[in-house]
């Protein structure tokens, strides 16, 4: 390992920053000309991203296995490219506080990083990458997609510890990734079956990416709970446990489960939400879908809590506009009402009946939910 | 409110076989549940230029059509389908441009540059009835 240096800055205006990294790209086309060569800065988007993802295992790792963070975990690491230092291409990321508050010396964020170092230097011996991280694994799969032979990107640690990261450990990672592989995880769902016979529950999905199975053990009650007539009947569950996934991520079976909780549709919809915004830019496909903002994702939060759901409606189902923005829906045969928190927080309130002719629509404002959710409950009355 | 439709290009084809299928996949985001598809599958995103792509069902089957789909990299969870009639109701129409350069196979797309750019409501309006037919018909195929 080499040193490249960097200090956390000591007074207190500096507590506002923080010299967080330097990500060294050298050999090849990074030893040669001037400037900072363009693909460099979607391999730094990777790498807050899966420093993102680390930060999260460290937290659960230091919180007795919680699964969920806390709400604004991932704003926390807020990474500027304040520099390009000279001696091959070194881009240099300063990490700015949220405002009104100041940075730690040491939070989840500076460890992952030794999470992330640890991972690439265990590229040749996988089986040494501990069962929480290979979560983690398939994402360098995204990083160091421009690297050309011989070159190679230096990731510091977090005492400034550099590792070589090049072509050959990158394959080696997805190597290592193309195995089931097993780790904790807390999955949203509906129950699509609970046989007493087996002792068995099968767990539908909220992204419609699997359908895991598991013995529901001592959380009969919850899961009977959960059931209606049919899955889409029935009431969304957060089940959490040990889980084994296909290597393509996809979850099989839950191996343990130690919680089972059955939400009210203030939780789901927050949950979904939460879910959505962790969205990676481009989600749609050819560089299509923009990330949920947290405006619109906080608008659809103000909106739904006001809402009277039970009331009015069924809870809606809430999907991702590929600007940016949220979409909650509710379809009944003969009408079709939808309300979408744009990414600047403003509402867009629709409604059809059984022609062109019968739409209706409302601009609200940001800051307006209160006036989203009037026009939604006269909207969805007829249909309740 | 609709404009005029635009010319077509030299190789576009207006579909005029009312009966004609017209399989539009959808991505995994926006479905929750079997049942619960979002209207925003039949909505033109920013890759559409409000042309929605969909394939002809005349030299596609619904499932060739989600294979076809997932050989250019596209995720999708299965496919829906409307009509060439069912398009043509909401004042829209369906174009043949798979003779163009780059286009994938069978490739065609329901014309929204008819619709006013600034006219929100009727883009959402018309994927509301075009997803109430397509649920009607319910999945062509679930791989």
């Amino acid at each position: 390992m080499t040193a490249v240096g960097g200090d956390v800055r000591q007074n207190e205006a500096m507590a506002m920053a923080q010299d967080f990294a330097r990500l060294r790209f050298a050999g090849g086309r990074f030893d040669h000309g001037t400037g900072l060569h363009a693909d460099v800065l979607e391999e730094v988007t990777t790498y807050k991203r899966i420093l993102t993802e680390l930060a999260k295992v460290v937290f659960r790792r230091e919180n007795s296995g919680r699964v969920r963070v806390p709400k604004g975990f991932e704003d926390r690491l807020d990474l500027r490219l304040v520099d390009v230092e000279a001696g091959s291409q070194i881009p240099v990321l300063d990490r700015i506080a949220a405002s009104g508050e100041l940075l730690v010396p040491e939070d989840e964020y500076d460890r992952a990083q030794d999470l992330f170092t640890q991972i690439i230097d265990a590229a040749f011996t996988p089986t040494d990458i501990p069962r929480d991280l290979m979560a983690v694994v398939p994402m360098f799969s995204k990083f160091g997609t421009s690297l050309r032979a011989g070159e190679w990107i230096g990731v510091p640690n977090s005492r400034n510890d550099e590792v070589r990261y090049d072509r050959t450990t990158r394959a080696r990672l997805i190597e290592a990734s193309g195995e089931p592989y097993r780790a904790d995880a807390e999955l949203l769902g509906w129950v699509s079956d609970l046989n007493a016979q087996a002792g068995r529950f099968e767990l539908r999905l909220a992204d419609g990416s699997a359908t895991p199975t598991g013995e529901y053990g001592r959380h009969w009650n919850e899961f009977h709970r959960a059931v209606g007539p049919t899955p889409e009947e029935g009431r969304r569950v957060r089940v959490a446990g040990y889980v084994e996934f296909s290597a393509r991520g996809e979850a099989r079976k839950f191996l343990t489960v130690d919680s089972v909780a059955v939400l009210d549709t203030w939780e789901w919809a927050t949950e979904r939400i939460e879910e959505l915004q962790t969205l990676p830019p481009g989600w749609l496909g050819n560089d299509a879908g923009a990330a949920i903002s947290l405006e619109a994702a906080t608008a659809m939060m103000t909106l739904i809590d006001r809402l009277e759901l039970d009331a009015v409606a069924k809870p809606p189902p809430i999907f991702p506009t590929g600007e940016g923005g949220v979409q909650a829906e509710w379809v009944f045969p003969v009408l079709t009402v939808s309300v979408e928190s744009d990414s600047d927080g403003s509402f867009f309130c629709h409604r059809v009946g059984r022609t062109l002719d019968s739409a209706d629509s409302l601009d609200v404002p940001a800051g307006h939910a209160a006036d989203a959710a009037d026009w939604l409950a006269k909207a969805l009355g007829p249909a309740s | 409110m609709t404009a005029a439709f635009l010319p077509l290009d030299e190789l576009e084809v207006l579909l005029t076989d009312n009966a004609e299928l017209l399989h539009r996949q959808a991505h995994p985001t926006h479905l929750e549940q079997d049942d619960q598809v979002s209207i925003m599958v039949f909505r033109p995103d920013q890759r559409d230029e409000r042309k929605l792509s969909v394939r002809q069902g005349s030299q596609l089957t619904a499932e060739q059509a989600y294979n076809a789909h997932g050989e250019e990299g596209l995720e999708s969870l299965g496919t829906l389908t409307v009509t060439v009639a069912e398009v043509g109701s909401l004042g829209l129409r369906a174009v043949d441009d798979s003779a163009t350069d780059g286009a994938p196979e069978a490739h065609a797309f329901v014309d929204f540059r008819a619709v006013e750019h600034r006219d929100r409501a009727e883009m959402k309006s018309i994927a509301g009835l075009l997803h109430r037919h397509a649920l009607a018909r319910g999945w062509t195929y679930r791989p």
